[in-house]
């Protein structure tokens, strides 16, 4: 099956892991379920890189993974061909902000420009264009940071984070003439080996309520995905 | 060659501009959005002195009556059915600016026609006469290459139906071949054009290919049947049997290598190629229909509504033939005219390596 462009809403993201992660979040807060759209779901079939939810409203939204940052840049002008798209009432991008939140922003910008799409000129605020277009910048559209980070904000106040720190100071000692990169990624790993089940997918802990979806940290990134 | 097509009014198109056509050209795209519109337009552009130009047309579609009045013999090519507005068909073909235009005219004065010859039952003799005969409708076709009006035809419904008269013609149209989605093969067709290349020593290049579907046939002959040659071939089991039997895909697949093969036809339209082909010989098959029509310098214009096909005609085209392969997806726009996405070699091949849909 195919990755198609079934709703008129659509957020576009780095990976299924972040699917995963947002249809967790969207449903603990907002209760978005997964579609039972029988039409929708005969369409996606077993499409593991999309996913469409259900608000309570009736108003349906497609997460769709674009497989990684480089791909996406080099890649979205074909996307753009797809069926579908030419007909999209909002269009929004989330992405980890990684070493620079500018960079990161300016990157998603520079390559809606390259294909003549509307681009918004702050983060997390949609154009008002025909689609709307908006970006969110991972941890919080000022930071550098990772998803992971967020997440890690979240349990902030969990008494054996600090353990995370620990272990990869620790075994960084064995590395000495390595720097250490990806500090929350890795932490974020050390942290869900922890717990009961082990998954080393961030979107699996926000299924399993390891991350505390609660938190307020989240509270910019559902707006956001809510306001698409 | 067709290197690039502009439709005006002609069937579902108020307007469409193809910029880029290729050896291998396929269509894609929803229901009823034109793609084998696409095809008959071109059929058209290159069928211009054939008298059943339209009819033949409606005939691939499996339409087999229809009334001898203007809105119902060529409405159905205007768009909308508008047969007040001009069509206009514009082609680049070998890097040449050609065009067709056809009008309807309502007040066409045929020219001197012989009326059929009338046997008096009482004193026997022949009638005839060269007066004109009252006005009719017709289409008045005219056609241009590089901005010079090289052929003007007029197709109007004459006492035993439709006529076509030719005013002047300066030039050979290239030759296309139709192959619509649900009509089988013509068998005569195919037996001549197998003769023809038994004659000049080149029918194993069919049965090579051939053998890419199914391995067992060692030979193929032309056997008589009644009046009629037929195609046959030896799979091994004791008696020859029609090419036919062996299923659709196999007849049409031979088909198509006769057309290309027998260096007759130009451009090859073919409606939804994935016809009767299993999924597992697909890309070799693409294959050999690529390579076969760039040895023979033949054009493959085609629709699909297979997502397997376009992964098969990804992996089966040759890699030094990447840049001569198109795939184009017709989709209507928010104002309900018809547009395209072309994707080339390349960009196909994203979107299928990403798993995303293209149709």
């Amino acid at each position: 099956m195919a990755s198609e462009i079934v709703c008129d809403k659509l957020l576009l993201v780095e990976g299924i892991d972040e699917i995963i992660f947002l249809s967790a979040l969207m449903n603990n807060l907002h209760n978005w379920n997964t579609t039972t759209d029988r039409n929708i779901l005969y369409k996606l079939g077993n499409c593991k890189e999309t996913t469409v939810l259900d608000k309570p409203d009736g108003d349906k939204i497609q997460i769709i993974s674009v497989g990684g940052k480089t791909k996406f840049r080099s890649e979205f002008s074909v996307f753009i061909k797809s069926p579908g798209f030419k007909n999209l009432k909002s269009l929004a991008f989330i992405r980890d902000a990684d070493d620079s939140f500018q960079s990161a922003f300016d990157s998603i910008v520079d390559v809606l420009r390259e294909n003549n799409i509307p681009f918004p000129d702050t983060p997390a605020i949609y154009t008002k264009t025909q689609p709307r277009v908006g970006i969110y910048i991972m941890p919080d559209n000022k930071s550098a940071g990772t998803l992971e980070t967020l997440c890690l904000n979240s349990k902030v106040n969990c008494p054996f984070l600090a353990c995370t720190d620990s272990f990869i100071q620790c075994i960084s000692n064995y590395f000495p003439n390595k720097v250490v990169t990806h500090i929350d990624k890795r932490r974020s790993l050390v942290y869900l080996s922890a717990m009961h089940e082990v998954d080393n997918r961030l979107g699996i802990g926000a299924q399993k309520g390891y991350w505390d979806l609660n938190n307020c940290c989240f509270n910019n990134l559902t707006s956001f995905v809510s306001s698409l | 060659m067709l290197n690039s097509l502009k439709l005006f009014n002609f069937k579902g198109f108020k307007e469409l501009n193809l910029r880029t056509l290729s050896r291998v050209t396929l269509f894609g795209g929803p229901n009823n959005i034109g793609k084998t519109n696409v095809l008959e337009s071109i059929f058209l552009f290159f069928d211009r002195t054939n008298v059943n130009m339209i009819l033949r047309q409606y005939n691939f579609r499996g339409l087999n009556t229809t009334m001898l009045e203007p809105i119902h013999l060529w409405g159905p090519i205007f768009n909308d059915y508008n047969i007040e507005n001009e069509i206009k068909i514009e082609c680049v073909v070998n890097n040449h600016n050609e065009s067709m235009k056809i009008k309807h005219n309502e007040n066409y004065n045929r020219p001197a026609v012989p009326v059929q010859p009338l046997i008096l039952p009482n004193n026997p003799q022949i009638i005839s006469t060269n007066q004109n005969q009252t006005t009719s409708s017709a289409l008045d076709i005219t056609y241009n290459m590089d901005g010079r009006k090289v052929q003007e035809s007029h197709l109007t419904i004459g006492p035993t139906g439709l006529e076509l008269f030719i005013d002047f013609s300066y030039n050979k149209p290239t030759v296309a071949t139709f192959n619509p989605s649900r009509m089988r093969t013509n068998p005569l067709e195919d037996s001549n054009r197998y003769s023809e290349l038994d004659i000049i020593g080149k029918s194993d290049i069919i049965l090579n290919y051939l053998r890419i579907i199914d391995t067992r046939i060692n030979r193929i002959s032309i056997i008589t049947i009644g009046n009629e040659p037929i195609l046959h071939c030896d799979i091994g089991i004791g008696r020859k049997i029609p090419v036919a039997f062996l299923g659709d895909g196999i007849s049409r697949f031979l088909t198509l290598l006769l057309q290309i093969v027998s260096g007759k036809c130009s451009v090859i339209l073919v409606d939804e190629i994935e016809n009767g082909i299993h999924y597992s010989v697909m890309a070799k098959v693409w294959e050999s229909i690529a390579m076969v029509a760039k040895d023979f310098d033949c054009q493959i214009i085609s629709t699909t509504h297979s997502y397997e096909c376009l992964r098969a005609a990804y992996a089966g085209i040759p890699e030094n033939m990447a840049n001569e392969f198109r795939y184009i997806r017709l989709e209507r726009d928010e104002n309900n005219l018809i547009t395209s996405n072309i994707y080339d070699y390349k960009m196909l091949g994203t979107a299928l390596y990403n798993n995303w849909e293209v149709r």
